[in-house]
């Protein structure tokens, strides 16, 4: 080890440990919740909402509740790669724990930006890997970072017995093309498009106060990566008839909050109306934009108009396209394979359900409340990420 | 006719108050509006999908961003009209901007151009020098360079260039500048005049000693940024190694070739009659003088194309109004810097 010298380890020993462990083992819970606590201890990181949220989640009660889900007789399935997303900063671990659980080793390449947040992390792993009962972890997981490279990657798939490839169209169609095992388990996260229903009889009863706060919520699935993230909501649906006053509130109110807390500037601005220009030329336009701040842009739709290839404009730092529907079968036109997240306000689960059950859907992968958009789970895009990172061995 | 040219060729070029101005610039730049809605259907889209209605205010005519002409080739012309097509000179890798100039326009840009030059020239000079190659004509004819070279032309009546084909100093150029003893002008891009001509001069401590000549430069500091050029700099070794102090730098694009903004001798930047210039905020709001923006350009010359308000990427500040101690009326304006680039990207770009 290590493959090629133009891999820059970060943590990882010389010698790999190939060899499957059982799923949610309980030195890797321990190692996990020592991992949470020392986030929690260490002040630098409360300024890190997603680092502090990364603590909640691989807490030992957390990862009881996972492992409660997985069957006994499942084990890993030897070495996993993750290709991390280069500007999601905590994604890379989750991604790492997900391959934890699951019982393997783990070859994890960092985020090519340099976030505060990762380094913070990493030096937290280090540590813990230090102590003497952690020790086997040193040979169980491999941070590395390197520059764009076809061999590396080549040489790194070639090894794996799984993979993790988290997006970008082009990335997975490169990773594609590398040697592989031939019994190699993929999991590929492809470009995905967000949307957001909310249901106006239940949004015309809320107090100023309760549209306040949900247009807060929306603001963090939204604004945070800049509406860049694939969970991020691009469209808005008002299911029903909203009061147009209120509907004003919740948006200026969106407008308010990003005037704080999104920093904005001339830089951003200028990007976002090269964006609506591209917008305005694509074929398939038919709204309006309209903005007050120029933070937050709609492009507003007359009533149950649909533009074709909704998924295909790319929009951005505060842009959304605003559809009114008078029912809600309309909504199958919304989406397609590449809807990923509905974010939804006043629906229950059995209304969800049936949502899906009597449209035939072809896309949406979770439903979450407004605000949760953000919100990773090991069941992602559909999939069961620890269990397909796992394989059940049958004992009969 | 769309805008009644010769009668704004009758005018002064800088002695409209901007309240003056305002009017006469929005109901001319109004028509070109018009016209290209009616012509471009990119531009019709964007405007109306972009802009609002109450477009009463030359702030509230729409615009494009200037990187639509490296994405679309947009022509507000009959498929059946000849045009040329001009590129940007941009750097290799980078995409070219396409600007379809047709016979009318392209008349009118070297008209303009001609008339604000002469606003300092006062007379067409015997000879203008360029601080270029004749190898730039043959191979980037099209591009910023090539055109801004060929709209020089015309306020001499005759040229040479100073830089032979590997763009150094011609031997016996520099004698023969010497010798003059008629009136000439130079010109050359600022990186040009910078790299290849003045640090010559420099280098073989060479004195033109050329008094009340004028030397026109454009074409932006970028290039020579690292060489960290100030304006002022640059203007001190040009009166030490030419001898003059009659230095014009201008602002201009292959987006609005021929109405460029002259600086005048106290280092700001003028409209002419012929363009306005809007500094914009964070907001799209239109900024008050001395408040940095994004750098919005009117022109009254394109025709075959939809370039009559472009947004650029450069930041500026208005630092005066009516009120420039050169005597230019309307606004005067600095350019500052290029809007960095910074990617924004979604978790799906990875790679």
């Amino acid at each position: 080890m290590f493959i090629d010298k133009d891999i820059e380890i970060i943590c990882g020993s010389n010698q790999i440990n190939t060899s499957p462990q059982n799923v949610a083992n309980e030195l890797t819970i321990e190692f996990l919740n020592q991992i949470s606590n020392s986030i929690f201890n260490e002040k630098k990181c409360k300024i890190f909402p997603d680092l502090v949220s990364f603590a909640f989640w691989c807490r030992k009660s957390n990862i009881i509740k996972i492992k409660d889900s997985l069957k006994e007789n499942r084990f890993g399935r030897g070495i996993v790669l993750h290709i991390c997303p280069s500007n999601v900063a905590m994604n890379y671990a989750y991604s790492l724990v997900f391959g934890m659980i699951a019982g393997n080793t783990n070859i994890v390449r960092l985020p090519s930006i340099k976030f505060p947040q990762v380094n913070i992390l990493n030096n937290i792993i280090k540590n813990q890997l230090k102590k003497k009962k952690f020790k086997i972890f040193n040979k169980r997981i491999y941070l590395i970072t390197y520059k764009k490279s076809d061999d590396i990657s080549n040489k790194l798939s070639i090894i794996s017995d799984a993979r993790l490839i988290w997006g970008g169209d082009q990335t997975i169609n490169a990773f594609k093309k590398y040697d592989t095992k031939p019994r190699v388990v993929d999991l590929y996260f492809a470009n995905r498009y967000s949307l957001c229903l909310i249901n106006s009889k239940k949004f015309n009863k809320l107090k100023n106060i309760q549209i306040k706060e949900l247009a807060q919520k929306f603001f963090i699935d939204s604004y945070t990566m800049s509406q860049n993230a694939c969970s991020s909501p691009k469209s808005l649906i008002w299911s029903g008839n909203p009061n147009l006053n209120k509907k004003e509130i919740f948006w200026n109110e969106i407008s308010d909050i990003a005037l704080k807390k999104f920093d904005f500037d001339i830089t951003l601005s200028n990007k976002k109306i090269l964006n609506l220009n591209r917008i305005a030329l694509s074929k398939n336009i038919i709204g309006k934009v309209e903005f007050k701040k120029f933070n937050l842009v709609r492009i507003k739709h007359k009533k149950n108009q649909i533009p074709k290839n909704l998924e295909s404009l790319q929009l951005n730092l505060g842009t959304f396209f605003e559809f009114e529907i008078t029912t809600n079968s309309i909504l199958k036109k919304f989406i397609s394979s590449r809807t990923q997240s509905l974010t939804y306000f006043g629906y229950n689960y059995s209304e969800l359900l049936d949502l899906i059950k009597k449209n035939n859907l072809s896309g949406i992968d979770r439903m979450v409340k407004i605000g949760n958009a953000f919100e990773m789970s090991h069941i992602w895009d559909g999939t069961n990420i620890i269990e397909t990172l796992s394989r059940e061995i049958e004992i009969i | 006719m769309l805008i009644n040219y010769s009668k704004i060729f009758k005018e002064n070029l800088f002695d409209k108050t901007q309240k003056e101005k305002e009017i006469f610039f929005f109901n001319n730049l109004k028509k070109l509006h018009n016209y290209h809605q009616k012509n471009s259907k990119e531009y019709l889209n964007i405007s109306k999908t972009l802009f609002k209605k109450n477009m009463n205010k030359i702030e509230n005519l729409p615009f494009l961003h200037v990187q639509m002409f490296k994405e679309k080739n947009l022509k507000s012309v009959q498929s059946n009209v000849n045009v040329k097509m001009f590129n940007s000179s941009g750097t290799s890798g980078k995409k070219l901007s396409m600007i379809n100039i047709d016979m009318k326009t392209s008349l009118l840009q070297a008209k303009v151009l001609n008339r604000i030059l002469l606003s300092v020239l006062r007379e067409k000079v015997d000879k203008i020098y360029f601080i270029d190659s004749e190898t730039t004509l043959k191979t980037m004819r099209n591009s910023a360079r090539g055109a801004a070279i060929l709209g020089f032309k015309q306020i001499a009546n005759s040229f040479e260039f100073i830089l032979d084909s590997k763009y150094k100093v011609k031997k016996k150029i520099i004698k023969k500048i010497i010798a003059e003893r008629k009136k000439i002008c130079f010109f050359g891009f600022t990186s040009l005049v910078w790299l290849n001509f003045l640090n010559y001069l420099k280098k073989n401590k060479i004195f033109l000693k050329k008094k009340d000549t004028i030397l026109f430069h454009g074409g932006g500091w970028k290039k020579i940024e690292k060489n960290k050029v100030s304006r002022k700099k640059f203007n001190l070794e040009c009166k030490n190694y030419i001898g003059s102090n009659k230095i014009y730098n201008y602002y201009g694009m292959i987006e609005q070739t021929g109405s460029i903004f002259l600086e005048c001798e106290y280092g700001l930047y003028h409209p002419s009659l012929f363009s306005e210039i809007i500094i914009r905020d964070e907001n799209m709001i239109p900024c008050k003088p001395g408040k940095t923006g994004i750098i919005q350009v009117c022109s009254l010359l394109p025709i075959s194309y939809p370039g009559h308000s472009i947004l650029t990427e450069d930041l500026g500040e208005i630092f005066a109004i009516d009120t420039c101690r050169c005597g230019r009326k309307g606004k005067a304006f600095k350019v500052l810097n290029r809007i960095k680039d910074s990617e924004v990207r979604g978790c799906s770009d990875v790679y």
